[in-house]
């Protein structure tokens, strides 16, 4: 007789009699099957239908798991409190809801000189069954002074107005409850706005376009325009109970690392400078050119470049010779004129008495820098390693959650202590939140060398929402350091960047890729050692000049014009005289003011005068603002019809479109920028599977029992 | 046969009363299953969990947070209620009813920590690689790992409870 090999898995109903052996149990339920199910417990239900009381349980049970929990919640629970964050978007849910309602954004460049002309459209697109109100937080130009916005649903455009913020937001949210289509547009950080569009109806396409200007500077004779398409995910501690209308934009929903962006991003424009361009190029984004005459150039993005909307766009060019666009522009307005001095530097002179100096690196290795940001970081000090002098000394605090320093005091920078600050650099690979000011704070306890200057070089990818307590911070410690901030990947936080390096009297540096690295190390090297002009000063001979911006010009490390905005009256002339002290000594140069220096063409030095004020006021300022700066800031941006943090736009279609009831809140999801990790995105939660996942694991599982007894009883009744 | 209506009856109850509590609680109100459960998760991954009101068990270090969705209490129900209907011709008395009722949930806690644990490591060891696989999301990749663990452990606990109860029928048989 064949021996039946037991299966090493369990052939009987679990709740079969545990004590029936292997073989009585087959010969019980063939036995069983013969007698028509009539045996054992059971409650009659139709002549022999008989319900098992397992049965019974299984039923009873199932039904009570699977029941919504919901209907036993309690409604008027208070929400939990948590701490703003970045959140994953979870696609799908109710079909009837548009989950990405923002389908295109088009952005138009004009540039002319050394002034952008930018206007971005958002086209929003309802292919859902119920209306909705969307929201979508955006990046633009740290410098960008927006200055006007449209919406357009169906044929009608209406022109949206400047307004004190809370008062836009009230009149916002009365359209929204009133059924009326409505947009509304806020800065919550100088380069991060949230679109509001109430009451997109399904089937409907509304457009906003919005359009602000900016100054384009050279550095080292290279012109940059750059348009960020993301809003990285900021790392915060601020509840959400707490957090201002600001700070809110931090909680926003992420799609996940390496995913195309969900809508599509188009560029074009001109550039036109009047002097032949010698070189333009984009290392980020694939771009046609096409010559249109004698310094005048047309671009386009490639059609490949459709979702690019991950990184930042930027695009460099280099005028013949070198030469940089400099000297005065005047314009004429009906209340008010406006000049704009922009004064070629003097040559940079190397030094050849380079005191030391002492250099802290503070090197970001949390979440956000994880993968490609940290090995371009690791890259850059690699190369800035290299350009340190064996008299300097240095020191590195590496910051995430907590921060580590690699030495207790500063060590000097002999190739030996170079390579194991190196190696203990590289022992990190990124993880943890972004505790930039305890990081800042712990390289400024560092005991200091008496009569060695100071540079604190921090390396990091900015993605925080404390910018303004990092630059009080720094504002704090000018006596003691200069502040230097390199911005490592593809669409960094510029707004810190620019902020640590002003509020620290130092530089800023992007650096987007590895290949880039190299360069940056130099560059910091030369400014700090050589500064191109100190002790700026500025005066007027005959020129009636007033509410000038800057009102004290900082150092100039990098070779680039000194910008200077103003308000003039009277008649045009006279000069306007920089002094200062290069490598060679004593620094002057007088710029005659001319009548044919003004033109009406330039308009835009109103808004950008008004924009270099708020920024001055606001961007970089303290993080608690004084009623009085709030007061000057909102009059500004009402004055001069600007974006600011006090005021917004607002535009209101005044016609009851939707009558019926609700209406979802949709926010657009975000992209990661391009070679930011999943890590970015607050914590991973480990959220376990859905009840009816387990409901189908349990069916699977009493299914697959189940066949396998019948089988069982079968072959024992053959037997 | 009462008695098991009885049991069936409570039974019902208790799962009813878990989702209710899961559906209304706050990481707070779930500490007696998320606690557990971060110790083990502690334990075999070496990381330190820092308890943080109102959100769960945060390791900044690794960026994870083991919070409300992450309890487990999908589980603790599943295996409760497969527990019961597995156990439930043991059910003679009210007496007996309780008992099952106990050991039942009793193994269906401890299986929840240690599954879900279980389940909770291999998703930070997932996490930290970032895992993904064609045409799936890490989100996606993730529910899958939970699935998978999550079913194994519903076999295991299954065989495990036939064991036992047949060796406890067999040494009453033999009392």
């Amino acid at each position: 007789m064949a021996r039946r090999t037991r299966p090493a898995f369990v052939l009987r109903h679990p709740w079969r009699h545990a004590e029936s052996s292997y073989h009585a149990q087959n010969q019980c339920v063939a036995r069983r099957r013969r007698e028509g199910w009539r045996s054992g417990n059971g409650v009659a239900l139709a002549g022999r239908m008989r319900l098992r009381p397992h049965w019974i349980a299984n039923a009873v049970i199932a039904l009570v798991s699977l029941a919504p929990a919901g209907v036993a919640a309690q409604e008027d629970r208070p929400p939990a409190d948590k701490t703003l964050s970045p959140y994953f978007f979870v696609d799908g849910g109710d079909p009837a809801v548009d989950l990405l309602p923002l389908k295109d954004t088009r952005v138009n460049v004009a540039i002319t000189g050394v002034i952008a002309d930018v206007t971005v459209r958002q086209v929003y697109e309802n292919r859902g069954t119920r209306p909705i109100h969307a929201r979508y937080v955006f990046p633009a130009s740290t410098r960008a002074a927006v200055y006007g916005m449209t919406m357009t649903v169906g044929n009608v455009r209406i022109v949206a107005r400047i307004k004190e913020r809370e008062k836009a937001k009230t009149e916002f949210e009365a359209a929204k409850r009133e059924g009326k289509s409505a947009s509304l547009l806020e800065q919550s950080r100088p380069n991060v706005f949230t679109m509001n569009v109430a009451n997109v109806l399904p089937g409907d396409t509304i457009s906003v376009e919005l359009k602000y200007t900016e100054l384009l500077t050279p550095t080292d004779g290279v012109y940059e325009f750059v348009y960020p398409t993301v809003v990285g995910p900021r790392y915060s501690e601020t509840s959400e109970s707490q957090a201002s209308p600001e700070d809110r934009f931090v909680k926003a929903p992420y799609t996940h690392e390496r995913e195309e962006p969900r809508s599509e991003f188009h560029l074009a424009g001109s550039v036109s400078t009047g002097v032949p361009i010698q070189e333009i190029a984009s290392s980020t984004h694939q771009v046609l050119f096409r010559s249109t005459g004698q310094g005048r150039s047309e671009i386009s993005l490639a059609d490949a470049e459709q979702f690019s909307g991950n990184r930042d766009f930027i695009l460099r060019y280099r005028l013949a010779g070198e030469t940089i666009s400099s000297g005065l522009l005047l314009y004429q307005g009906r209340d008010e004129n406006f000049f704009l001095l922009m004064a070629e530097p003097p040559k940079t002179v190397a030094r050849g008495d380079i005191p030391p100096r002492e250099y802290i690196f503070v090197v970001d290795v949390s979440g956000s820098m994880y993968g490609f940001p940290l090995d371009t970081s690791k890259a850059l000090m690699g190369d800035l390693a290299k350009v340190l002098r064996p008299s300097d000394t240095l020191n590195v605090v590496v910051f995430a959650d907590g921060n580590e320093t690699f030495a207790p005091a500063s060590v000097p920078a002999t190739s030996a202590n170079l390579s194991r600050a190196l190696q203990f650099i590289g022992r990190k690979n990124g993880g943890g939140g972004t505790r930039l000011l305890e990081a800042l704070k712990q390289a400024g306890s560092v005991p200091r060398q008496p009569g060695v200057s100071r540079s604190i070089v921090l390396l990091t990818d900015g993605f925080i929402s404390a910018e303004a307590e990092v630059f009080d911070y720094i504002r704090g410690q000018l006596d003691d350091a200069n502040f230097f901030a390199f911005g490592i990947g593809s669409s960094v936080n510029r707004h810190l960047i620019e902020g640590v390096a002003r509020a620290g009297l130092g530089e800023p540096f992007i650096v987007t890729e590895p290949s880039e690295a190299s360069e940056a190390a130099d560059r910091l090297r030369r400014y700090i050692d050589s500064p191109v002009l100190t002790g700026i000063d500025l005066t007027f001979s005959g020129f009636d000049a007033y509410d000038v911006e800057p009102r004290t010009i900082p150092d100039l490390f990098a070779s680039r014009p000194i910008v200077v905005f103003g308000k003039w009256r009277g008649a045009p002339r006279g000069s306007i005289e920089i002094s200062g002290t290069t490598g060679r000594g004593i620094y002057r140069a007088s710029h005659p003011v001319a009548a044919d220096s003004a033109d009406g063409r330039h308009a835009a030095l109103r808004h950008l005068w008004a924009r270099t004020r708020i920024a001055n006021l606001s961007d970089f300022g303290p993080a608690a603002q004084s009623e009085a700066r709030v007061a000057e800031i909102t009059a500004l941006g009402l004055g001069y019809g600007l974006l600011t943090r006090y005021t917004s736009f607002i535009a209101v279609h005044e016609i009851v479109r939707r009558t019926t009831e609700g209406a979802d809140d949709v926010d657009q999801p975000l992209p990661l920028p391009a070679g930011v990790s999943d890590k970015a995105v607050g914590m991973t939660s480990g959220f376990e599977p859905e009840l009816i996942w387990l409901a189908a694991m349990l069916l699977a599982l009493v299914g697959y029992l189940q066949v396998l007894r019948v089988r069982r009883s079968r072959s024992g009744a053959v037997a | 046969m009462k008695a098991k209506l009885c049991l069936v009856a409570v039974a019902a109850l208790v799962i009813w009363g878990m989702k209710r509590h899961y559906s209304d609680a706050g990481a707070d109100d779930l500490w007696w299953i998320l606690s557990p459960t971060s110790r083990v998760v502690a334990a075999v991954t070496g990381t330190a969990f820092v308890a943080v009101p109102s959100e769960g068990f945060v390791s900044r270090e690794r960026m994870f947070v083991i919070e409300k969705s992450c309890a487990g209490i999908n589980f603790l129900v599943a295996a409760f209620g497969m527990l019961v209907v597995a156990l439930l011709h043991r059910v003679r008395s009210g007496v007996s009813g309780l008992s099952v009722l106990a050991v039942c949930f009793s193994a269906g806690y401890l299986a929840a920590v240690v599954v879900n644990a279980t389940r909770i490591t291999i998703a930070m060891w997932l996490a930290d690689r970032s895992t993904t696989l064609p045409a799936l999301t890490s989100a996606q990749v993730h529910r899958l790992e939970g699935i998978a663990v999550y079913f194994a452990g519903l076999v295991l606990l299954c065989e495990l409870a036939r064991r036992v109860d047949r060796r406890m029928g067999l040494i009453g048989r033999m009392a």
